[in-house]
């Protein structure tokens, strides 16, 4: 793991809730839309999942390889 | 990165998709159909029926309703009956409803009331769908409920900052990504 876990799952949480705002003050959805639970899981679990696999498109640094103790020329 | 792109727009296509899906008409319902009966004549704006499923129109956010409401099937004795309801904004879990008024008598005699209502209301309410519940309950058992969805003319102003605290939470998903300092 090498993002932030707790920030992913808060952010992720608060994602969900103001995409469900959007789409009930958008006039997408009623006020009774039952999507307002699953997208705030959805939002946590994914922010989680996101923050656990970060970074994305990143190749590990491997440790460089020390110099080869003394010399073979010669 | 074309591919992470695609994967994305198709996540967000689906959500969208599955809340067209699951999003009902701007309507009313009555159960048991016939038990009860409502209509609001707007001054300006339209004439509903409760009893009509169809689509209803937009509503103004000020005029004056010319409205009326009936129980039908209850012959009320002389010395009156016990009624009561209640009418209340539905939110779906975890958030819960919000009555907007009720009523009780313990001695009631009329099977019908009429009134008109002048209301100039906020124009935060504007531009979304509020599924208002209700029921009227005779003698202690319901006797009808039903659903009203009211949709206020206008866009909502609202609707600008969850814009902008859904962007602030997308940018905080993105913090969430980036590695730590080891």
């Amino acid at each position: 793991m090498r993002g932030r876990p707790i920030l992913g799952f808060v952010a992720g949480a608060f994602l969900g809730l103001f995409v469900w705002l959007d789409l009930w003050l958008g006039g997408i959805v009623p006020s009774n839309n039952n999507l307002l639970l699953p997208l705030i899981i959805i939002g946590a679990v994914g922010g989680i999942a996101l923050a656990w696999w970060a970074p994305f498109g990143r190749k590990r640094l491997t440790p460089a390889q020390p110099p080869a103790a003394g010399g073979g020329e010669g | 990165m074309r591919r992470q792109f695609a994967r994305w727009t198709s996540l967000g296509g689906a959500l969208f998709m599955l809340a067209a899906l699951t999003a009902g008409p701007a309507a009313a319902t009555i159960n048991p159909p016939g038990n009860c009966e409502g209509t609001g004549d707007f001054t300006p704006g339209p004439f509903i029926d409760a009893a009509q499923l169809q689509p209803f129109p937009e509503i103004p956010l000020k005029a004056s309703v010319s409205w009326e409401g009936a129980v039908n099937g209850v012959t009320p004795p002389p010395e009156g009956r016990e009624i009561s309801g209640s009418v209340a904004v539905d939110f779906p879990f975890p958030v819960p409803n919000i009555t907007a008024g009720d009523w009780f008598d313990e001695d009631a005699t009329g099977t019908s009331s009429r009134g008109t209502y002048t209301y100039d209301l906020p124009s935060i309410l504007s531009g979304y769908d509020i599924v208002v519940v209700g029921s009227h309950s005779e003698s202690g058992s319901v006797w009808c409920s039903g659903s009203v969805t009211l949709h206020f003319e206008g866009t909502s102003p609202l609707l600008i900052g969850t814009i902008v605290l859904t962007v602030v939470s997308i940018v905080g998903v993105g913090v969430a990504m980036r590695a730590r300092q080891l």
